[in-house]
């Protein structure tokens, strides 16, 4: 394949990388003093590096009152339930959006992607004035349930736009030759809808694990997630604590990461 | 379109009766409340209905209003049009530049206040840029360093908002991108195209829509976040989401209301700029697609 | 089909429309939804104040005890994680779960509960005072009177003592009870500041000659709140005029000397007073940072463990003004729809007694001040008290004790508050 040179000059791809490396180095670069201050003990200006270590942060992260494992259980606990709500409302719905036209299908996606442009303190109150009145006992899922909220616009849109790409033909082709529907389901769509549906699971699991204020609401504060656990000190200014908390935070996500990359370059081989 | 005959075979439209059902219940269902809270008359009686709003019509929170806006308009520009850049540079047909693309994400992977406190500790006076500058002689006493946070430029929520929001832009694009110029590279090549007049004529105005919505997604989201502007904006004058939030928290049960009505007229503001970029692209389609 | 389809959803659509709209109106009536199951909570809630304390300490063994406080501080927490969580499940046979939640968000979700008629909530015991306090006895979120009941309150303070009466000057009825008391006090760098101020027109004066090294957080953060009144109070003189009821036009002159004198130093702040650091945490890290030279805060002994954390430079020392600085106290108070008031009140007796206060009073977890009479301490206890050493950075007890002035009404705050935002903020 012939490259496509965006800037005519040979100069312009020294130009291109240096771009990337800006816009790389821009992001990348606050993770340094987040490690540094995770190990940090008194760190005043001017230094760059810390003058004094300290293992107390980690020590306190995995203490009880720390609690490490109950608030990564319940981030991830809550996020697979939201996961789930997400596939079994979401690709039937995308499905549908995709492959007929009918009355009123304007209206429905734009109900479907509302949440995205509703300043979500509104949704969060008005979620806080109406879940109140439920009794709140099955705390999981029903934090689940407001984390679906926000999560599956994105599902939705990517999903949908996925079923586009596909087309009728395929399904078409299968059920002339005599398929079920699940069986065009199981065999058709899925198959070739996966690059698309592990993107969007990603997305929903990343937006899940983030949530702050919706979690707060609809567990009344009682479900610790980790973003519960590390908001106080973030607002009391314990820079070491946010530090080890988000460190904690970022770990497993990095390895759902790398496990879709790995799964994405195994079927991109087509 | 080749997907008509497809849909007539597809059946009733049952597969959206449950995430719709979740929707209305859950979403609307709050949205109408809050909507119904705060036209309530106040909680002492000697307020008329609606009275939120009306509090709401002074020139102080009108400049509030017109800061939010502004800013929001301003990350989502500065944002798209770097996340574009990126995204173009990223979908190259050199290899390796599609497999480190995930680089870019990595901020996707943490929440908003977190990046807010992160570049937070980067950008403040006495945060880590600034001892890098002093390590390297630019600087000498703490006060040089330029003021990046609580400033009246909103340098920092810039950047803070920019730093979450590129990669999400790149997200959407790259795929679209890639898709894109797989499709039509070599048609438009074959037919005699030039690069340049391939991305101008071809590429770009198919994506031009995708690109757009982008950005007012972006848009309508930091009109209506709280985290970062409450961790990086200055006091005064105050994005309307962080006043929002001080109403309906700090100052007792009867300005709850405002607080909703406040976040009500951001929607507004949303849906106008909204309908008005629908409009746009009705006409832009009947111009025949030209950039 | 097409048509037909669109038909069905359709109206499906209006059927839950029309289910919701009937939902909506139960909003409008909480009245009617009150009496219903909010007498459910009550009725509960008065049973178990009728009960012997005997009864009550019975009925809450093995039961499980949600403790909603602020989470911000890792002492505070590991104080109740470590050392209070195990002895109570010792001695009472009770699991307590502490919860991190600011007061004025579960005062929120209190009022939410109550509007919607939420009879059994999650919360049993709440860390509250001041204005967020007075919001919540107001608005009937409190179950009580609790004072009464609790064998250590009766034993170790004084009826008459004005804090276990009044909270912020509104009278507490016995609703919540303190759990410890403090002091505000200043914190300076004292490789830095050679001679710290002592008077307001000394801090303006130190504030003139060094540009930028001070600030206070923006009311209405409670120690930016907390700064301002002592400002009303060294401008007016003394706090005398301020111990009678809120009267506005009368405060108008008091007022005004205030903004005049806050407007007089903002250009030598920090950010030249453009902006103010959103909270008592901002301004610590900009202290810790270097990029002032002063903090201030209530309690009297936290720049000391601060310090022995490794956060603040250890050469922090701490000034009160000649003419006072405000004290108080924080309390502990329990929700009408508490799931488990009997543990609740088994809970906060532990807290208050002679054992807990004094390992809150040691520098390992929290370092403050026991809200416990010491006259009605036992001699070993109150000779322990005398010996402890607070903290390198701490004054003494007598220093203290003499430059000691009492809240005012919860009405002054909030007014110094939104008037702040106008007249300085700005």
């Amino acid at each position: 394949m012939r490259e496509l040179p965006f800037i005519l000059r040979s100069g312009g791809r020294l130009a291109e990388w240096l771009l990337l490396g800006l816009l790389a180095l821009f992001l990348l670069l606050p993770l340094i003093p987040l490690v540094l201050w995770s190990l940090a003990g008194h760190w005043p200006w001017p230094e760059v590096w810390p003058p004094q270590w300290s293992g107390k942060s980690w020590a306190y992260l995995f203490s009880t009152t720390g609690r490490a494992w109950e608030g990564l259980l319940n981030s991830w606990l809550v996020a697979c339930l939201t996961l789930v709500f997400n596939l079994l409302l979401g690709v039937p719905a995308a499905r549908t959006l995709a492959m007929r036209r009918f009355r009123g299908w304007g209206w429905l996606f734009g109900l479907f992607l509302a949440p995205l442009f509703v300043p979500f303190t509104v949704t969060v109150m008005g979620m806080h004035l109406w879940m109140s009145r439920w009794p709140g006992e099955f705390l999981f899922i029903s934090v689940a349930i407001a984390h679906v909220l926000p999560t599956l616009p994105y599902f939705i849109a990517i999903l949908w736009y996925q079923y586009r790409l596909l087309g009728g033909r395929l399904q078409e082709a299968a059920r002339t030759l005599g398929a079920s529907s699940w069986q065009i389901f199981r065999w058709v769509e899925l198959p070739l809808l996966w690059p698309g549906l592990a993107m969007g699971s990603v997305l929903v699991v990343l937006i899940s694990l983030s949530q702050y204020i919706t979690t707060w609401v609809a567990s009344g504060g009682t479900l610790l997630t980790l973003p519960l656990l590390m908001f106080p000190f973030a607002s009391s200014g314990k820079a070491s604590l946010v530090a080890v908390y988000s460190l904690w935070y970022m770990w497993p996500v990095l390895c759902l990461y790398l496990v879709y990359l790995w799964a994405a370059g195994r079927t991109s081989g087509k | 379109m080749e997907n008509n005959r497809a849909e007539k075979r597809f059946g009733w439209p049952w597969g959206v009766i449950p995430a719709a059902l979740f929707f209305l219940v859950f979403f609307c269902g709050g949205l109408l409340q809050a909507i119904w809270f705060s036209f309530l008359p106040g909680g002492d009686g000697n307020r008329r209905i609606g009275w939120a709003y009306r509090e709401l019509a002074s020139p102080d929170f009108l400049h509030s209003l017109g800061v939010t806006v502004g800013m929001s308009a301003l990350v989502a520009l500065f944002s798209g049009v770097t996340g574009l850049a990126a995204a173009i540079l990223l979908t190259r047909p050199a290899r390796w530049r599609q497999k480190w693309y995930f680089l870019f994400q990595f901020p996707m992977a943490l929440p908003h206040l977190l990046a807010a406190y992160l570049l937070s500790q980067m950008l403040w006076q006495s945060g880590w840029l600034s001892r890098l500058a002093y390590q390297l002689g630019w600087i000498e006493e703490m006060d040089q360093f330029p003021v990046l946070t609580q400033d009246e430029w909103g340098v920092g929520v810039l950047l803070a908002y920019a730093w979450k929001e590129i990669p999400f832009m790149i997200l959407l694009l790259v795929p679209f991108l890639l898709r894109l110029q797989a499709q039509w590279e070599e048609t438009a090549r074959s037919l005699g195209a030039s690069e340049g007049q391939t991305l101008r004529w071809v590429i770009l105005p198919l994506f031009w829509p995708a690109w757009v919505g982008g950005m007012w997604i972006i848009f309508a989201f930091v009109l209506g976040a709280y985290e970062i502007p409450a961790l990086m904006a200055g006091t005064f004058p105050g994005w309307v989401p962080v006043r929002a939030w001080q109403e309906y928290t700090m100052f007792g049960p009867e300005r709850r209301a405002v607080a909703i009505a406040m976040n009500l007229v951001l929607l507004v503001v949303a849906l106008l700029v909204g309908l008005l970029l629908l409009h746009l692209q009705r006409v832009w389609y009947g111009r025949g697609r030209r950039i | 089909m097409r048509r037909k389809g669109g038909l069905v959803l359709g109206i499906l659509l209006i059927l839950v429309a029309v289910l919701l709209s009937a939902c909506l109106p139960n909003a409008a009536a909480p009245e009617q939804q009150e009496s219903g199951s909010a007498s459910g909570a009550a009725a509960k809630g008065e049973a178990v104040l009728k009960l012997s304390w005997e009864e009550i300490v019975a009925a809450a063994k093995g039961s499980q005890v949600n403790l909603f406080m602020w989470g911000g501080d890792d002492g505070i927490n590991r104080y109740i994680d470590e050392w209070v969580a195990p002895r109570v499940k010792e001695q009472y046979g009770i699991t307590l779960k502490r919860y991190p939640m600011d007061a004025s968000e579960f005062i929120n979700k209190l009022l939410s509960e109550k509007q919607s008629g939420k009879h059994k909530g999650s919360m049993d015991v709440i860390w509250i005072n001041g204005e967020n306090f007075r919001n919540a006895k107001e608005n009937g979120l409190l179950l009580g009177p609790i004072a009464p009941l609790l064998p250590n309150v009766q034993r170790y303070m004084d009826p008459e003592r004005h804090d276990l009466k009044y909270d912020f000057g509104y009278p507490t009825e016995g609703y919540e009870v303190p759990w410890g008391r403090v002091q505000f006090v200043f914190a300076y760098d004292s490789a830095k500041v050679s001679d710290p101020p002592r008077t307001l027109e000394q801090l303006v004066e130190w504030v003139k000659k060094h540009p930028g090294k001070f600030t206070y957080p923006a009311p209405p953060d409670f120690t930016g709140s907390a700064f301002i009144r002592h400002v009303l109070i060294e401008t007016a003189g003394g706090v005398e005029p301020f111990l009678k009821p809120f009267d506005e036009r009368a405060m108008e002159p008091y007022g005004q000397a205030v903004w005049d004198v806050l407007n007089e130093m903002a250009p030598y702040l920090w950010r030249q007073g453009k902006s103010y650091p959103q909270s008592l945490a901002q301004l610590d890290q900009l202290y810790q940072n270097g990029e002032v030279w002063m903090t201030m805060g209530y309690d009297e002994a936290r720049p000391s463990l601060r310090i022995a954390e490794g956060q603040f430079p250890p050469t922090t020392r701490t000034f009160v003004l000649e003419g006072g600085t405000l004290a108080n106290s924080h309390y502990l108070a329990v929700p009408f729809n508490a799931p488990n008031p009997h543990g609740a009140l088994t809970v906060i007796n532990f807290l208050l007694s002679p054992e807990a206060q004094k390992k809150k009073m040691e520098q390992t977890y929290w370092g403050e001040n026991m809200s416990l009479d010491l006259e009605r301490l036992s001699p070993e206890d109150q000779e322990w008290v005398r010996r402890l050493d607070r903290g390198i950075a701490t004054l003494p007890e007598e220093v203290l004790a003499k430059h000691r002035l009492p809240e005012i009404d919860g009405r002054y705050v909030e007014w110094l508050e939104r008037k702040w935002l106008e007249k300085v903020g700005k």
